[in-house]
């Protein structure tokens, strides 16, 4: 009973609001005229007993009020009610609404869209059961971090940790030719990702087929011979439409023929979240895909099969700790296995630099949750560093939306005094601006949800990382948990501030005084001014920060990269995947070059084995003639193979003795160039020409002898000096997958030339870029690009954001002063007095926003050290440009208040008081 | 008018419902029969009453309908439901008990 009645009166309550009203109203009436004319009965005239009703019965709309607040559904309709009178509001201030709409949008889908990609490669755990119990292994030898294990070293520690937990290996995925098989016939073949598995793999990360099976130890028996593979759901779905005639079908992987023999699950892309599958083949089966990469070679043989090999690591190892286990015991027995592998190698610990090695090496268990990941390492501190950004921009424009509604506030002082003297609660009031808010700042937010969307893609395109684009950037609670939470958040840090100041009215002092230029009012509003000195002071530390970034990117922009970057387009080759052995090298490298060197446009062609800044190098250890090594250090050069072409077409200069020859390449001893760096570092003041250098600790008769030194180049990292480096002669049988062209003419037309000229030459090999060094260089520096552009663009929003709230703040207090203005105008004061009054109030509001923001800038730069070049967090140019770009813009939004300040008409401003 | 006396939290309620008892009544009949039945020692204000007849209606104790008052204008009845019959009798009692309990404590004191 009581029940259904509540419920009645709650929903006529809701829906029925006005019509309950004036239901109160009339009985509120009768009563009222039941107290007069019981007062008429006792011979009181008409006018007189009405009179005395309406005083005996006091306040009617608090009484209506109190009426109201009985109502069960009054919260609800208050809410209604107040939604529906700030929409009104904010319909009749467009321009406030779109300005404050959009740059919530602005701010909020801008954060949004950082987190998107934050949470896409730092926050998802990988979709496998209990992803927490996962572990990647690792090697650290002081700050060098090897996460790749020999086969024999994989086997070793999942022998040793068996009964604590499981261990899985895994190779890079690595792109290769595939093409389904049908009735004998190979289909058009396309490149896919391939990656190597050990038969424990699927068991670690707790899949299941989605038919057929998956592989199991049974699949990696024996060296080459298990031509079995799983499939990705991603390729069943694309080459066989989901049919389940994909099993037992063939597939050809770099013209070796598998059998497909299961699907995996449809969410499973393997353990990495940049770096995705088609196929994953068992890992015995390597020479005969081919797979040649990701590899640290340590004296092995690198054309031999490597699984057998414990000198070649290639895998990445996976554990599972069950939930609740000790991790520590597990790592001890990892280390174990690897001091053990590593101490059964003769040779290896025969060598004192060996048996150092092995006794600095420690072995780390780090969580494999989220999954290994190419970018994420590169990508976290920009991005981080972006967010803070991001959020300090959030912050200036709920500052600007606050002090514009302050100031509005103000204006309607008169209005929340009366709603205040018939009745209105304090409370009340609060609600209803806080409720205009709310409807800015959900507007604002999910335009922003919405924006964010759009805006990631936007964000992973300024990244340039192809690798990047296969990472899933889908929402989750996560995004939508910090969506709302930055909404509701500004909501309130804009509308709370201004809603509690506006209603706080000393009532009967407003509604008595009409004066408009009260003396000294501008300190009325210091709310206000607080805010827009913290704007100015995030404005400026915004400012700065960008500052720092544009000018690193400068200076790597002029680094001396040594190499002639404008007119060098460098090819990089699959050559070992592509099927070639060493005795077709000869043929194809001839080909190659004569193809390339007819190509219009082109002046010289050269082949090395790595290529300058290709991302792929090789290390050696050497022994320069007569260098005294210090203890503990390992003397490593660089160690690149080239013809003699290689220099004058990327541009070296020779400074001392002579170049390669043709001849050379079977000379003995075996010549050798190097360049500047190692010169310096391994001869000093001696003439490096016809010393002697090996490879090894030794110096014996395989040993090169320099024929010269050549100049330094950044062939590894744009922001290192030349590390010391030793070029050789190519030999014949030997990899050479660079092919680096000097060109005359456009870049793009000679690209798309060489792609044909070697597609001629050699249809079979498959091309992994082309591209200009200038290119190579702009990718390199993909971080540094993406944070000055994007740190310039959000100051610049941040310092028109800011200088619109300087600027509403001085009219504000122009407005306000116009009578005390006017007197001293009238007393005697000159225009440009009135004008420097003003604009020293500005000043003084920059000053302090300067002298916060400048230090804060420079503790945050110095923590951001590792991601700016060549630039100091304390940069003159970075902090005076900043400090001078917003003087300037500051001084402009004060100047335009200011005149009209000066321009007051004392008998004008006076008269209306 | 005279000095109203300060109803307790509560009392008002049991008043109106105890008013109610009798027959449905208009918001001024209730307050003008409280006040004679009284002897003018309870007076109770419009300020409280109308919002306690909006809390009682909400609480399903009383219903109101409009209908056509002694002097032939249209005024809001309220009466008693069963829910509010069983109120009432809890409230009576509950009150019974309180003031039975003040007297006595009052006689104690006094002797």
């Amino acid at each position: 009973m009581r029940w259904p009645a509540r419920l009645h009166h709650g929903v006529r309550g809701l829906f029925q609001a006005r019509a309950v009203d004036s239901d109160m109203d009339e009985e509120l009436q009768f009563h009222l005229r039941q107290l007069a004319s019981s007062y008429v009965t006792r011979g009181w005239t008409a006018a007189e007993a009405e009179r005395q009703a309406r005083r005996d019965f006091g306040g009617f709309e608090q009484l209506r009020e109190a009426c109201r607040d009985m109502r069960n559904s009054r919260p609800l309709e208050d809410i209604l009610r107040d939604l529906r009178f700030g929409g009104r509001l904010l319909l009749r201030n467009p321009a406030f609404t779109i300005v404050a709409v959009l740059s919530l949008m602005l701010g909020i889908g801008g954060t949004t869209a950082i987190f998107t990609l934050l949470n896409a490669i730092a926050l998802k755990q990988l979709p496998v059961e209990r992803p927490g119990e996962l572990y990647v292994a690792e090697t650290r030898m002081g700050d060098t971090i090897n996460p790749r294990f020999s086969f024999p070293l994989f086997e070793r520690i999942r022998n040793n940790v068996a009964g604590q937990a499981e261990a899985a290996a895994a190779s890079r995925t690595a792109l290769m030719r595939l093409a389904v098989v049908r009735s004998g016939a190979a289909e058009t073949s396309d490149v896919g990702g391939v990656q190597l598995v050990s038969g424990e793999y699927f068991t670690v990360f707790r899949q299941q087929a989605q038919i057929g099976r998956l592989l199991t130890p049974q699949d990696n028996k024996t060296l080459g011979g298990h031509p079995v593979t799983v499939i990705s759901d991603g390729y069943w779905m694309r080459r066989f439409g989901r049919s389940p005639q994909a099993l037992g079908a063939s597939l050809s992987i770099n013209d070796a023929l598998f059998t497909i023999v299961g699907v995996a699950a449809p969410d499973f892309f393997g353990n990495s979240i940049d770096d995705r599958p088609d196929a994953w083949v068992p890992l015995q089966m390597q020479p005969v895909v081919r797979y040649a990469q990701n590899m640290q070679n340590i004296d092995g043989k690198e054309h031999e099969a490597w699984p057998p090999q414990s000198r070649i690591s290639w895998l990445a190892v996976f554990l599972r700790v069950p939930d609740g286990q000790h991790v520590k015991p597990v790592q001890d027995r990892v280390h174990a296995a690897f001091t053990q592998v590593w101490g059964e190698d003769r040779e290896f610990v025969a060598d004192a630099d060996g048996r150092e090695t092995l006794a600095r090496t420690q072995v780390i268990l780090s969580p494999g949750n989220q999954g290994t990941s190419r970018v994420r390492g590169r990508l976290m501190a920009p991005l981080l560093v972006l967010l803070g950004m991001m959020v300090l921009l959030l912050a200036i424009t709920c500052a600007n939306v606050a002090s514009l509604l302050l100031a509005r506030g103000t204006v309607r002082q008169r209005e929340m005094a009366i709603r205040l003297s018939i009745g209105a609660g304090r409370w009340r009031l609060v609600r209803q601006l806080l409720a205009e808010s709310l409807l800015l700042v959900s507007l604002g937010g999910l335009l922003g949800l919405g924006a964010s969307v759009w805006g990631t893609k936007l964000l992973f395109n300024a990244l340039g990382d192809p690798s990047g684009s296969s990472v899933d950037v889908s929402m989750d609670w996560r995004v939508f948990v910090c969506s709302l939470a930055l909404t509701v958040g500004a909501g309130l840090v804009f509308g709370l501030l201004p809603a509690l100041r506006s209603t706080r009215v000393p009532v009967s002092e407003t509604l008595k005084s009409q004066a408009r230029g009260v003396i000294g009012a501008t300190s009325r509003l210091p709310g206000g001014k607080l805010l827009v000195m913290g704007q100015m002071a995030l404005c400026l530390f915004l400012l700065i920060i960008a500052g720092l970034f544009t000018r690193s990117l400068q200076r790597l922009s002029e680094a001396p990269t040594g190499f002639d970057r404008d007119h060098v387009v460098a090819v990089q080759f699959d050559t070992q995947g592509s099927g070639y052995k060493p005795a077709d090298l000869r043929e194809l490298h001839r080909a190659l070059t004569d193809r390339v060197a007819a190509v219009p446009g082109v002046k010289s062609v050269s082949l090395s084995a790595n290529g300058p800044l290709s991302g792929s190098q090789t290390s050696s250890r050497i022994t320069p003639d007569g260098y005294t090594v210090a203890p503990g250090e390992v003397v490593i050069a660089m160690d690149e193979a080239v013809v003699p072409t290689f220099f004058d077409t990327v541009g070296l200069r020779l400074v001392a003795g002579r170049l390669f020859t043709p001849d050379d390449q079977k000379a003995r001893p075996a010549p050798a160039v190097i360049n500047e760096a190692a010169a310096k570092r391994y001869f000093g003041s001696r003439n490096p020409i016809s010393l002697r250098i090996g490879y090894g600790s030794t110096i014996d008769a395989d040993a090169f002898q320099i024929i010269g030194v050549v100049s330094n180049a950044r062939t590894r990292d744009i922001r290192q000096d030349a590390i010391p480096t030793m070029y050789r002669a190519a030999q014949e049988d030997e990899y050479l997958e660079g092919l680096e062209v000097r060109t005359t003419g456009g870049r793009d037309a000679v690209a798309t030339a060489l792609r044909g000229a070697i597609g001629e030459a050699a249809p079979k090999l498959r091309i992994i870029s082309i591209e200009s060094l200038d290119q190579r260089i702009r990718r390199a520096t993909g971080n540094e690009r993406m944070l000055a552009y994007l740190t310039s663009t959000f100051s610049g929003l941040a310092v028109l954001l800011a200088c619109i709230g300087l600027y509403g703040t001085i009219s504000y207090a122009v407005a306000r002063r116009t009578g005390e203005l006017g007197v001293r105008v009238a007393l005697g004061a000159s225009r440009t007095d009135v004008l420097w009054l003003v604009m020293r109030e500005a000043m003084l509001i920059v000053l302090v926003g300067v002298a916060i923001g400048a230090p804060l800038a420079i503790l945050a730069a110095n923590g951001m050290a590792g991601m700016l070049f060549g630039v100091k967090a304390a940069d003159i140019v970075s902090h005076g440009g900043a400090i001078l770009t917003l003087g300037v813009v500051a001084a402009l939004a004060a100047y335009l208040p200011a005149r009209r300040a000066a321009r007051v008409d004392a008998m004008r401003a006076l008269r209306a008081d | 008018m005279g000095k109203p006396t300060d109803l307790l939290q509560g009392t008002l309620d049991l008043l109106i419902l105890k008013t109610l008892a009798l027959e449905p009544m208009h918001g001024w009949g209730i307050a003008l029969r409280i006040q004679q039945v009284s002897r003018d020692v309870l007076q109770v204000q419009q300020g409280s009453l109308y919002p306690a007849l909006h809390r009682l209606e909400q609480q399903g104790w009383i219903s109101a309908e409009w209908g056509e008052s002694e002097n032939g204008r249209r005024a809001k009845y309220y009466s008693l439901t069963r829910a509010g019959q069983r109120q009432l009798a809890l409230e009576a009692e509950n009150w019974r008990r309180l003031s039975g309990a003040i007297t006595d404590l009052l006689a104690t004191a006094k002797a």
